[in-house]
């Protein structure tokens, strides 16, 4: 087995805070030397979206977003903050925390379960999401067995997203739980790329999204800290592909569209 | 390395390229397994495994590493006499698999229990297989029956001498059972969080975990760093890696 150091890697999909308001810096000291044995060299912080609920309100949604930029700003080197915003508050409270979240340097957005990628509240967030420049993840998840629609994005829903805002850059999440169906979904959404995280290393699933919708569109993400590095490192080094679309998968990828974010990656 | 949780053969859901032994043995090489388990995917769905269990024994023929694990589905009569066709009538199996979720079985039915008095009896671990894949991406026309964690406590606590290796369990379901038996093993191939070894280490005795992949319906490679390049001591990779693995199942 080649050593896992020698490839260069962002995670574009990580939550170190999960269900706690403080954080122990000493653990956070310990994931960033973790990461970095796995050769991670940055990590997106998408916040603890689910510590207050399906819909938090809009001081929780801050509170989340402080709590990445603390961890953000305590670790400039090693962590970049995507806003985390619930777009059931509406238009004029998500505008003003996106805004703000720009202002605190945030390079991205992301969607939870707040509501389905295809719902009309989605409008302010992705008008701001062009406005800005900035990359949006929406969590996506196979809903045939879920049966969470009303609120939880199909990856029809995010394919649907994709299509009404081809401007925008959108990561829909968890190659795993989207599947095959998943890919060729978003296959005609050239702006729509999927990331790699999350349920287990399903054998050849990486293979089949390079396969299909190019290299270039598929980024590497672990869900950390509700998945282990090796895991997640693991499933794309196993995968069957060339060492550049490796390359493109584990780090080109993700610093090109956290570039076109505006960070300095 | 010695892998107690690997299959060949073709799954309907998942085209996953390992559905012959030589290729099964690359898979595992190239993940620095070197010896392991396995059974064939084709007794999960069908009625009778006998054919595919033949298959497998014929197509292995003397591997010493590769060990063949026959599946038994306890509701068919004549397992028996089917395991005595496998290995003769002096040698034991290394293990027999189970599959109570997907042979429609309770692991409180009577026939069920005749299987753990035959490996109680003759000392044959019990590899018993909770699930092959998450539920929440399971095909949708695939309805499995759930092992509940509290009914193998239940059958750990009325069968004291099985030993009961529990594959495919999830991190919680691994607490729950591990703290209330004695006389089970885990393998490691879908309990995971971050810092996965030491949160099974914390959860089990470390004689109880074993490395296990879930080759080929996940990444061997990817299964392996999960454990071995986590927050491990080299005696804890040790006895999860091979020693556990070469006690429980008397390995050469």
């Amino acid at each position: 087995m080649p050593p896992t150091q020698s490839h260069r890697i962002i995670d574009i999909h990580t939550h170190p805070a999960f269900f706690q308001e403080e954080v122990d810096h000493a653990d956070v000291r310990r994931l960033i030397r973790y990461g970095r044995k796995f050769g991670i060299e940055r990590m997106v912080i998408l916040g603890d979206v689910l510590r207050y609920g399906r819909l938090p309100s809009a001081s929780q949604i801050r509170s989340i977003n402080d709590q990445t930029a603390a961890l953000v700003e305590a670790y400039p080197d090693y962590f970049l903050g995507f806003c985390y915003v619930n777009p059931k508050l509406g238009d004029r409270l998500v505008r003003k925390e996106i805004a703000r979240c720009v202002r605190l340097g945030f390079c991205g957005i992301k969607l939870e379960i707040s509501c389905n990628a295809a719902d009309r509240a989605m409008a302010p967030v992705m008008e701001e999401a062009a406005r800005y420049g900035l990359p949006v993840l929406q969590h996506t998840a196979d809903q045939t067995n879920i049966r969470e629609r009303a609120f939880h994005s199909d990856p029809a829903d995010t394919a649907t997203l994709g299509g009404r805002y081809p401007e925008v850059q959108i990561i829909m999440a968890h190659l795993t739980s989207v599947g095959l169906r998943g890919v060729r979904e978003i296959e005609e959404y050239r702006n729509v790329v999927v990331d790699t995280s999350a349920f287990q290393p399903v054998a050849g699933l990486v293979a089949y999204a390079v396969a299909r919708l190019g290299a270039e569109r598929v980024v590497y993400g672990s869900d950390l800290v509700i998945r282990d590095l090796g895991s997640s490192v693991g499933r794309v080094l196993a995968a069957d592909i060339s060492r550049s679309e490796r390359r493109a998968v584990l780090f080109d990828n993700a610093r090109r569209i956290l570039r076109n974010g505006g960070a300095d990656v | 390395m010695f892998d107690v949780n690997t299959a060949v053969g073709e799954w309907p859901f998942q085209r996953h390229g390992v559905n012959t032994i030589p290729e099964l043995r690359l898979r595992l090489k190239q993940a620095g397994v070197s010896g392991a388990l396995v059974s064939h995917l084709g007794c999960v769905l069908a009625e009778d495994p006998l054919p595919y269990n033949s298959d497998l024994f014929a197509d292995l023929g003397r591997s010493r590493k590769l060990l063949p694990v026959p599946v038994v589905n306890p509701r068919l009569p004549g397992w028996e006499k089917d395991l005595a066709g496998l290995y003769g009538r002096r040698r034991r199996p290394i293990a027999i698999k189970v599959l109570p979720a997907y042979h429609n079985y309770t692991l409180r039915s009577p026939r069920f229990n005749e299987l753990v008095a035959y490996c109680v009896a003759h000392a044959v671990p019990i590899l018993l297989q909770l699930r092959l894949d998450d539920e929440r991406t399971r095909y949708f026309g695939l309805k499995v029956r759930v092992v509940k964690p509290s009914h193998v406590v239940d059958l750990a606590d009325r069968w004291p001498a099985a030993r009961v290796i529990l594959l495919n369990a999830y991190l919680p379901e691994v607490r729950e059972i591990a703290a209330s038996t004695r006389n089970t093993w885990f393998d490691t191939s879908f309990a995971e969080w971050f810092y996965t070894s030491r949160l099974i280490r914390e959860a089990v005795p470390p004689g109880r975990i074993l490395f296990g992949s879930h080759t080929p319906l996940l990444e061997t490679r990817a299964a392996a760093m999960k454990i071995f390049d986590g927050p491990i001591t080299a005696g804890l990779a040790q006895r999860i890696g091979h020693e556990n693995a070469t006690k429980l199942f008397d390995l050469p």
